[in-house]
Formats: C-alpha cells, sequence, structure tokens
C-alpha cells in the first residue's frame, strides 16, 4: 500500500547531497556563455543599434541584435499573441526589454563585450500602470496589432483581441438576467487593487542550447517542454522532431518557467555562434522577465437584506505588462473565478487585459484566482458587516453545497465549503481582546487547466522494476515522489521499485506543462490509465499462462496471488517470453471531454479550494499589525502523500501571507522598478513565520482524481490576503482594500476612522 | 600580476586553485572542484543558496573571494554523509526544489555547532539568514529540531 | 544591475574584469594602495562583491585582513574604540560592550544575519554608504566619530566623502548612558534612542534614507525633514510612527 503514506521524497538523496542536476549544472563541450544588454527606458523607439564593437571584441562568438535575426525566422513569441519579440526591433516597452545578446567564451568577456554595444533611445512616453495606459492620451504601446487568437469559448464566455487602445485581450463572461439587480434590497459597489509579486525561484532562468545541424538540443529550466517545443519550432521554423527538450530538475518556478523565457535567445545564439550556449540569467534578471498581475478590481454586487447573494457584475483590469505573456489566459481565469464559491442568480465578468511599459506579467501561482479571491472575499466579508450579518452566516447562506454546479454547464463543485470553514474556524483558537480579531475567506479556483491533455507510460521489466515516463517537471511540488505512489499502489508494489524518467520530448509522453496543480488531478489519471493498463497486461498474460479467468488473480510484489498460491512472475515471463526477458508496457491518456455547454469549453477538472482563518493584533501607535495565528486548509481529496500536501499547502499560505503583509514590486511612474533586487525585494524569512501557523490537509473524498484525489499547490495561497484583512476589521473597525496591508495604510485607515466617527 | 595559487581543504581534502584575485569562491568550487551542490542564486549574499562552511562558519561563497579561503578548512554539503540534518530533512520534507537545501543544511550544520540546544525561536532567527521560497519554513524548523535532538542523543 | 552607457547588464563578481590584489601588511601600505584610482577595500568583502552587480570594476583589490591593529574593542572611561575590522558577530558579543554600552551591543547583534554576522565589520557596513545597512544610524544616535587614516569624520559626513581607510569608530561614553534601538518596523523604519545624563540624541532612518539626528525633546518629530520620505513611507507616517517608536524607546529607558 502506498497510497496515504508520507513516504521521503524520491529525490532526497540527489538533492540532500548537492548532486541533483539542475540546468546550470549542464556543461557540454565548447559551450559558450551568454550575457544580455537590456534597454534602460521603459519605452523608447531604437534609433540605433551598433554592435560593431562588440563582434571583434574578445572571445566573442556571437552577436544578436535586430540586425542579426536570419531571414524567414518568426522571432516573435507569446501564448495567445505573438508579441514579444527575441531581441527588441523598433522599440523598446519596458525596462530590461531585451536589445542584445552576446555569447563568449566566458562571461566577463559577454559582459565586456556588451558594453561596446552602442544604442541610440529615442524615449517614448511611459505608462508605467492602468491608470496610465488607459488615459486618454496614453501613448499606444503596439500601433500595429501583433499575430493573436482567441480560445474557444462555450456558453456565456467570450474573448476579444484588442478591445481598445492598449489592451491586448478581454474575456466576459455572463449568466442569467441583469435586471435580478433591481430587486436587490441592496447594491454595494467596491473597488480593491492587488498588488504584483516576483515569483523569486531562487534558480533563476537558465537555457542551456545546442543548435547545430538543422537540430536544436536544448536543457531549460522549464515547466512546460511540449509547449516550448512547439513555440520554438514555430519561432525557428524547424519540425518538432527536429527539436529536444530536455529538463533536470527545476529550482523553483511557481508559474513562471511556463513558455519562452531564455530559449530562443540562446537558441539563436547557438546557432549564430555554431556552439552549445549557456543563457544564465541573474536572480535580479527575473524580475525583468515575468511578474504577477498588478490589478484593480471592482464590483458590484446586489443582495437581499437577509444577505442572500444575487447578483455580481465584475470589472477587473489587470497590469499585462509590455507584452502579453499568459495574460490573456490569467484574465479567462480573474474574469470567470470573480463569482467565488457563491450561488448567483446574475453574474456579469469583464476582464482586460492592460498593457503597460513594466515587465511582462504572467503566470504565478494563483493564477488570476489570487486576484479574484482578494476582491471577492473582501466584499462578502464588508457586505455582512453593513447588513450587520456575521461573516459567517452570510457565507453559510451563500456558499455552493457539495456538487452543486459553480455556473450553467459547469461541473460541480467537489469540496464541501461549510466543512472547510468550520474547520479553519475549530482550528483557530481565537479568544477577543481590544485590537484583537479574527478574519477568514473561502480561496476558489478552477483546478486542473481547460481542456488540458496528458499522456503517460508504464513499463515493467521481467523481475517488476517499474519505469514511469511522464511529463510532469519536478520543480519541487513532490512530483517524482506522489506519482509514483499512484503507480505503486495500482501495481502493487512499492513506490521505490519506480523509476522516474528523466524528461526529454523525443521520449517522454506529451503533456501540456507542470501547472494549474494538474499533476495529480489531471496527469495522475494518465497515469493511473498507463498502470491499470500494464496490470491488466499482466494479469491476462498470467491468466493464460495459468489458464484461470483473470478476475481471479491478484498482482503483489511482481507475484500473482491466487487464492492463497504465490506465483513468481520472473519465470513464468521468461518460460514464455525468452530467458532475455520482456518488457509489458500501456500508455494512459487523460482529457476532460470538451463541452462547448461548459463556459470554458470543457467542464473543470476539479476545484481547488483553500480555507483561511486569521488572528491579527494591532499596534495603534505606529500601525504595525501582527498575525498572531494563521490556520489555513486545502481539500487533497484523498492525500496521496500527506507530507507532500502539506509542503504545498504550507508553502502556497506563506506566498500569501507575504503578498497581504509585505512583499511587492514597486514602481515609479517613469517604470523603473525600486526594488528590483534580491537585497531590497522582501520575501518571508524563517522569523517572519505566524507565531502560530498550522496547516491542515483535508480529504473529503470527492476528487476526481486517483483514489479520489485533487491537486494542491495553490489553492492555499488565495485567501489569506483577504483573511487577514478581514481580521483587520474586525480586530479595529478598518478596512483596506489594497495590498499589501502596509502599516502606514492601517494607520491612515485608523486615522480616517477616528475622524469619521468624531 | 600573475594568478596566485589558493590553497585550503575542500570537504577534508587538499584544494590547489590558481585564478584572478576577482574568482569568487562559489564559481571556484563549482567550476574548477566539481561541488555542484553549492547553489548560485542571488549573487549577493542575500539567499544563502550558496552557503558553505569557512572555519566552521557560515558564509555566502557568491559573495566572497577564493583567496579569502587561503589556509581555511572549506566544507560543502557534499561534506555530509547520513547527518542527522540530512536524515530529519527527509523525514520532514524540508525540501521542494532543492535549489536552497545545500545552503540550508551547512547553515544548520553551523547553527548546531554553536547552539546544541536552540530554541524554536534561535532555530528560525538562524535559519533567516537563508532563503527557501517552496515549504514556508515551518517543515525546516521541525527538522533543524529533531536532528538537534538526535545529536545531542548519547550515542 | 549595472546601468552601462546604452543599457542596462547585469554584471556579477563572476563577470569581473581582472583585478589584482595587496595584501597590505600595515596600515601605510593600506593607504597607500587605496589611494591609488580603482582601489578597493576587502574586510569582510560581502558588500563589495556586491557592488559587482551594480558595476563595480576595481582594478586593485586591497585586503585589509592582515591590520591587526584594527581589530578589537578598547574601553576607557572616555570612549569606546572599535576597530574596523571587527565583525558583527564580535562585536555585538564582546564582553566589555556588552557592559558598558549593552543596548548598543544588543543592537549590533541584531544587524544582518547570523551568516554575514560572522564575516561583515563594522567597518565595512559604514563604508557600504547603504541605507538599509544600520550601523550608520546607531552611531549617528551614539554621537560617533569615524577615524580614518587620513582625519576624523562624522557619520553623516561619510555619506558624501570618500576618505580613505576607516580604522577605528570612536563612541563617547556618558555618565548614565543607555541606549535601545527599535527595529520592528524594518526595513520600513527604525529608530533609536540614546540617552545619558547630559542628553543624549535618536536617530531615524529607512531602507532608502540616510539616517537623520532627532532630539530627544522632539516629541512629535517636528524637525523631521521636509524629504524624509521614499517610495514606501510617506513623512507622515515616518513622523507619526517615528513619534510612537521615540516614545516607547523613551520609556523603555526610562525603565531599565
Amino acid at each position: 500500500m502506498s497510497i496515504g503514506l508520507s513516504l521521503p521524497r524520491a529525490d532526497g538523496a540527489e538533492k540532500l547531497s548537492g548532486r541533483a542536476t539542475y540546468t546550470a549544472d549542464i556543461a557540454l563541450p565548447g559551450m559558450l556563455h551568454a550575457k544580455l544588454l537590456r534597454s534602460s527606458h521603459a519605452h523608447a523607439r531604437l534609433l540605433r543599434v551598433d554592435a560593431g564593437r562588440a563582434r571583434t571584441a574578445p572571445g566573442v562568438h556571437a552577436v544578436l541584435t535586430r540586425d542579426d535575426v536570419p531571414e524567414g525566422l518568426m522571432p516573435v513569441y507569446g501564448y495567445f499573441i505573438k508579441d514579444q519579440p527575441i531581441v527588441a526591433t523598433d522599440r523598446v516597452r519596458h525596462v530590461g526589454d531585451i536589445i542584445a545578446a552576446v555569447a563568449a567564451e566566458t562571461e566577463a568577456q559577454a559582459v565586456a563585450a556588451l558594453a561596446l554595444i552602442e544604442v541610440e533611445y529615442e524615449a517614448l512616453p511611459v505608462v508605467a500602470s492602468i491608470e496610465a495606459a488607459l488615459a486618454e492620451d496614453a501613448p499606444e504601446l503596439f500601433p500595429q496589432a501583433p499575430i493573436g487568437f482567441v480560445p474557444a469559448y462555450g456558453e456565456g464566455a467570450r474573448g476579444a483581441l484588442r478591445p481598445a487602445k492598449n489592451i491586448c485581450f478581454e474575456f466576459g463572461y455572463r449568466m442569467g438576467d441583469a435586471a435580478v439587480f433591481d430587486r436587490c434590497d441592496h447594491v454595494f459597489e467596491d473597488e480593491f487593487r492587488f498588488s504584483r509579486m516576483w515569483h523569486f525561484h531562487l534558480e533563476p532562468f537558465v537555457s542551456v542550447a545546442d543548435a547545430r545541424d538543422g537540430r536544436i538540443e536544448i536543457w531549460s529550466s522549464n515547466q512546460n517542454p511540449f509547449p516550448l517545443r512547439k513555440e520554438l519550432s514555430r519561432i525557428f521554423r524547424m519540425p518538432e522532431n527536429a527539436i529536444t527538450v530536455r529538463v533536470p530538475y527545476v529550482g523553483g518556478g511557481f508559474g513562471s518557467k511556463n513558455n519562452c523565457k531564455t530559449e530562443p535567445a540562446a537558441v539563436l545564439l547557438s546557432m549564430l555562434a555554431g556552439r552549445p550556449v549557456r543563457l544564465a540569467l541573474t536572480l535580479a534578471e527575473g524580475f525583468l522577465t515575468n511578474t504577477q498581475h498588478a490589478a484593480i478590481l471592482r464590483l458590484r454586487t446586489g443582495v437581499m437584506s437577509d444577505g442572500r447573494l444575487v447578483a455580481r457584475q465584475s470589472h477587473i483590469e489587470l497590469d499585462a505588462g509590455a507584452y502579453s505573456d499568459a495574460s490573456p489566459l490569467v484574465a479567462e481565469k480573474a474574469g470567470y473565478r470573480i463569482p467565488g464559491p457563491y450561488a448567483w442568480e446574475h453574474v456579469e465578468s469583464l476582464c482586460r487585459c492592460v498593457m503597460t511599459n513594466t515587465a511582462p506579467a504572467g503566470p504565478f501561482r494563483g493564477f488570476g484566482g489570487t486576484q479574484a479571491t482578494w476582491a471577492s472575499e473582501s466584499q462578502i466579508d464588508m457586505i455582512a458587516r453593513r447588513l450587520g450579518i456575521s461573516p459567517l452566516a452570510m457565507r453559510q447562506k451563500n456558499l455552493l453545497k457539495l456538487h452543486q454546479a459553480y455556473m450553467p454547464g459547469e461541473s460541480g463543485v467537489d469540496s464541501d465549503m461549510e466543512d472547510g470553514l468550520q474547520t479553519v474556524l475549530a482550528a483557530i483558537h481565537h479568544t477577543p481582546a481590544p485590537d484583537r480579531g479574527l478574519g477568514f475567506a473561502v480561496g476558489f479556483k478552477d483546478g486542473g487547466g481547460v481542456n488540458k491533455p496528458a499522456q503517460a507510460r508504464v513499463k515493467v521489466s521481467t523481475n517488476g522494476d517499474v519505469f514511469l515516463g511522464c511529463g510532469t517537471v519536478e520543480i519541487g511540488q513532490g512530483a517524482r515522489t506522489a506519482i509514483p505512489q499512484i503507480v505503486a499502489e495500482i501495481l502493487g508494489t512499492s513506490a521505490t521499485r519506480i523509476r522516474v524518467a528523466p524528461i526529454d520530448t523525443d521520449h517522454t509522453p506529451f503533456d501540456q506543462g507542470t501547472n494549474a496543480s494538474s499533476g495529480i488531478a489531471v496527469m495522475g489519471q494518465a497515469v493511473a490509465r498507463a498502470a491499470t493498463a500494464v496490470r491488466d497486461q499482466v494479469l491476462g498474460f498470467a491468466a493464460a499462462q495459468m489458464g484461470t479467468p483473470p478476475e481471479t488473480l491478484r498482482l503483489e510484489d511482481w507475484h500473482i496471488i491466487r487464492g492463497n498460491e504465490r506465483l513468481p512472475l520472473g519465470p513464468m515471463i521468461m518460460r514464455y517470453y525468452g530467458g532475455t526477458g520482456f518488457e509489458f508496457t500501456a500508455d494512459g491518456f487523460f482529457k476532460p471531454d470538451s463541452d462547448h455547454h461548459a463556459p470554458l469549453e470543457a467542464q473543470c477538472v476539479y476545484w481547488e479550494i483553500g480555507w483561511a482563518a486569521a488572528e491579527v493584533e494591532v499596534d495603534r501607535g505606529t500601525g504595525q499589525f501582527t498575525v498572531t495565528q494563521l490556520v489555513v486548509a486545502g481539500d487533497a481529496g484523498r492525500a496521496i502523500n500527506p507530507m507532500l500536501c502539506r509542503g504545498q499547502d504550507e508553502g502556497s499560505a506563506i506566498m500569501g501571507y507575504a503578498q497581504a503583509m509585505f512583499e511587492t514590486m514597486r514602481y515609479d511612474a517613469a517604470g523603473e522598478l525600486l526594488n528590483g533586487d534580491p537585497l531590497h525585494y522582501r520575501v518571508p524569512l524563517a522569523e517572519d513565520l505566524p507565531a502560530r501557523f498550522t496547516t491542515l490537509t483535508l480529504e473529503q473524498g470527492h476528487g476526481p482524481g486517483p483514489f479520489g484525489s485533487k491537486g494542491l499547490g495553490e489553492g492555499a495561497m488565495l485567501p489569506v490576503a483577504a483573511a487577514i484583512a478581514n481580521a483587520l476589521e474586525d480586530a479595529v473597525g478598518i478596512r483596506i482594500t489594497e495590498l499589501p496591508l502596509t502599516p502606514e495604510r492601517v494607520l491612515r485607515a485608523l486615522d480616517n476612522l477616528e475622524k469619521a466617527t468624531a | 600580476m600573475p594568478p596566485e595559487t589558493i590553497r585550503f581543504t575542500l570537504d577534508g581534502r587538499a584544494a590547489a586553485i590558481t585564478a584572478e584575485p576577482t574568482e569568487p569562491l562559489a564559481h571556484a568550487l563549482r567550476e574548477h572542484c566539481g561541488a555542484q551542490g553549492v547553489r548560485v542564486a542571488c549573487s549577493r549574499a542575500v539567499c544563502g543558496a550558496c552557503t558553505v562552511l569557512v572555519d566552521g562558519l557560515p558564509a555566502a561563497s557568491c559573495a566572497m573571494f577564493l583567496w579569502q579561503v587561503e589556509g581555511c578548512a572549506v566544507e560543502t554539503v557534499a561534506r555530509l554523509k547520513a547527518h542527522p540534518l540530512q536524515e530529519a530533512f527527509a523525514r520532514h520534507g524540508a525540501f521542494q526544489c532543492g535549489y536552497c537545501t545545500g545552503g540550508f543544511l551547512m547553515l544548520a550544520k553551523a547553527l548546531l555547532a554553536e547552539n546544541p540546544s536552540p530554541s524554536r525561536a534561535e532555530i528560525a532567527e538562524y535559519l533567516s539568514s537563508n532563503i527557501c521560497r517552496c515549504t514556508g519554513y515551518s517543515v525546516i524548523i521541525e527538522a533543524v529540531e529533531e536532528a538537534a535532538a538526535a545529536m545531542r542523543a548519547p550515542a | 544591475m549595472f546601468r552601462a552607457a546604452h543599457g542596462l547588464i547585469a554584471t556579477t563578481v563572476n563577470t569581473a574584469p581582472r583585478a589584482a590584489l595587496c595584501r597590505a601588511c600595515d596600515v601605510a601600505e593600506a593607504v597607500a594602495a587605496l589611494a591609488q584610482p580603482g582601489a578597493a577595500a576587502v574586510a569582510g568583502g560581502t558588500d563589495l562583491c556586491a557592488g559587482f552587480n551594480a558595476g563595480l570594476t576595481p582594478s586593485l583589490l586591497v585586503d585589509l585582513s592582515r591590520l591587526e591593529v584594527l581589530r578589537g574593542i578598547e574601553i576607557t572611561t572616555e570612549d569606546i574604540r572599535i576597530g574596523a575590522l571587527v565583525t558583527h558577530a564580535q562585536g555585538s558579543r564582546d564582553q566589555g560592550l556588552r557592559a558598558a554600552l549593552p543596548g548598543f551591543a544588543a543592537a549590533w547583534g541584531m544587524l544582518a544575519n547570523p551568516r554575514i554576522r560572522h564575516r561583515a565589520t563594522i567597518g565595512g557596513n559604514i563604508m557600504a554608504r547603504h541605507t538599509r545597512y544600520e550601523m550608520s544610524l546607531l552611531l549617528t544616535a551614539l554621537g560617533a566619530r569615524l577615524v580614518f587614516a587620513e582625519g576624523e569624520q562624522t557619520p553623516a559626513q561619510v555619506w558624501n566623502a570618500a576618505p580613505g581607510l576607516l580604522t577605528h569608530i570612536v563612541i563617547p561614553r556618558h555618565a548614565g548612558q543607555r541606549f535601545i534601538y527599535m527595529r520592528g518596523l524594518r526595513p520600513q523604519l527604525t529608530l533609536a534612542v540614546h540617552r545619558h545624563a547630559g542628553g543624549g540624541l535618536a536617530a531615524i532612518g529607512t531602507e532608502w534614507l540616510h539616517p537623520v539626528a532627532l532630539a530627544l525633546a522632539d516629541a512629535g518629530l517636528e524637525e523631521l525633514p521636509e524629504t524624509f520620505a521614499d517610495h514606501v513611507i510617506s513623512r507622515w507616517y515616518a513622523r507619526r510612527a517615528g513619534a510612537a517608536l521615540l516614545a516607547r524607546g523613551m520609556e523603555a529607558l526610562d525603565a531599565a
């Protein structure tokens, strides 16, 4: 039995000895080192890029500027909208935009050469915020429309490219009749602001590319090798079978390592140099590469006097930064998730991606759900208090019940929302005191991606040694530990007998990516099917050999069990297949059914829920407050490995906690990032933990994944900031609608409250 | 000035590297000595992924010059063999992506050498030298507590 | 990130051009070496290495570690003399200092983190001229003098000028001297209070602003400069929270 055991991580031997191989550890013969020249302007026309002197600098083998991109390439990339160039062409759109790259024998030589490149900028007006980009007189960041497409949507949902100036994409969703607002006793309109974090994955972006002889081999710190292969194929106009992507261990991503980052420039430099090239960014360059989405969220919510929620209109603007990256997908999720886990008669959401002269925003743990939960769970609390209803009663009245459909055509929620809420409330030992308060929130998102397929392969040798091929990247979540536990359970063997093959797109079965908390609930299903198919093959083989129906047989430790009989499989296999042995092998595939009635074209695989309760104490002198207790719960459905579940929830919750308390990127109006370095950008440390911090892994048992499992990893982050803001109001009566909840904001709110009540 | 040869011990073995005065310790250990467990992340002595012990004290090897360890004993995570800290980290799941892990293990080793019976608060304070973005730290603190107890216990 | 003439480059200590190394054996040799163009002093080296990320390219590294005269803490009835090479760990644990000025020893022990404290020196903390590093703020409140081989300076002067070799830090002693450092709001705002029989001084600082001395009597921080604001906190907040910290510091020192 493997399921439910906190088996130690399978990557422990490598990671605890320091021997684990990450991309930066890959060294190829003749490998060159690349560095980048980035824009110092937030928005400028590039009048001149002259790399003449760099080309002859010592040690230089390749220089890449706009003049060096070979004819016939498609040197722009992006998820839905191909708007990001490998190197800037006519203009730069954010501080840090890539202008040139050099590959040289050493990094020092590459840097020396970069310093010789002359760039003449003509500064253009800068729009560094959502408001600035939407102003009437704002400059148009993309005067010409980049290539883009809108995914297919089902009932009630729609998407559009470039609906207005500086908006690259908008997502809309509508359900029910807006006339119900007229029947509401109250309609509340509130605006919320969501801050912007950087992922701060400790392993910086890095790729090693060898692009010679019409082939590309690339090792990269990447979360979705197959979509990356497809994008490289499109950019470089090469067949996908001429491209091999390998992904060693990845040192954290939290969303940032999806799609192209360092890869296209590394490949192009390697092509130009005729040598392998390592492009390793510094951690600080990560701030300029991909970030979370800041957001402004306006909610208009209609309710009855008894607290029943009726209708919600939402208008969300995401700061997409300079290039679209995954912004359209994030917009889709924020727009779809903003109603939260409540029953409504009418919902109308609009979410727009606003282009600004800041770093490109993309996938970040929570993926639109964090933004949506912050606003939604804050407003639910605010409305409860305005109506004189307890925030708990308000939620109890409106929470979706288990199996109740989220929206028409959508799947039913697969967690008991109220049970989770009661669980965290029971675990927090709150005793009221002056300036102390309790808050809670329910985080909510669809999990497992949209319409996401996954494939896996399980092979078993003559002696019962198991190989698992699956494209889920080990990025820290424990995929190489938990997924084998599923296989072990099905094959009746020990998880330690399962070898997970390294990821190599030539051999690994297809997967869309390690994202959307999909490892267990999506890939896990493909793996379970492959393992089941192998088991059935083996039992079928044994049944034929034994002349008995397979239903009478069981597999255990590579023995066939029939009643009290226990027959070793090895000799049986060799008798039939010959002494040189055999491998049983089977593929598994999973994809949710396409369904045009579902708003996002397929029903959600599962619902990822996080519950949080927080207790705060406020210092009225400084506005500083401490979170004295934080209790967070996620629903694993069935915990495949409870230790790993806790790890996912805890890490996720602390990211949400940091966002609530202090962690944020700070831009000025000129588009300069003011704290974009590891010293000034504050991430949580061990001493920042709440005095009492508890995570609970619920196993409500309703998940669609193997053995009733669901995904984890994002849910616990979602409710934390709103729970803390709600606790602040409970403690001292203030409401802060903007993150982070800085002492200055608290002190101002306390002052304003005093003035208002004076 | 010709490059100097710097002599020190690395994980108990004699080492001699000839390098420029600006050669950072982390780079020298990784590129010349194969010390793969020394991870470079922030390049600024902030995150501690590159933490090694120099004469028993923790140091960010990304922010030291190689010549500063002349004659010193340098220890990396490769020095640890079935160490109680490694075992406790494994039991508690005190690592995820693993990029910070070598640094945390060496940091914790220095803590326990300095203070064999640290309180939870002392552990948290000491471990606040380094950054782990994955775990949320509780499990690392628990692992260090457990390793401390194991190391105090009579053999 | 290095702001080069034509754009940003992510330099690191790894990308540094070649430099020479001078292992100074005495103060005179160090002073002479540091007087050369492109020279950079290496004490712990922690901040210097970080400087490469901002594009620092010294051509001469001057190793100070052999200057034994820059180590050690001497305490007399007049003052406390701290050698520039004393590390945070050594200084904060120094028995004499803990007896003479326990509040300062405790504050010193809070700087940076345990990993840095073993290597980073008091001199490096000051000479880094980094508003996030806190020693300058502590010394401002203490009315300390910085002794360079070339002459004396105040902590405030060092932000602008670049003298050569810092050898000692001198903290004057006073009857009834007490010190407390409040850094609970860090990195946004910290405040040190220094009281003695003849008066005292407070100092306030942020992650981004040079520390400012405050009269202990200025309970409302009326005299806080109009420019005391950064992109994290406003002057309004600095005054309000600073006043609360000052009152608490005074109270704590009264109780002590």
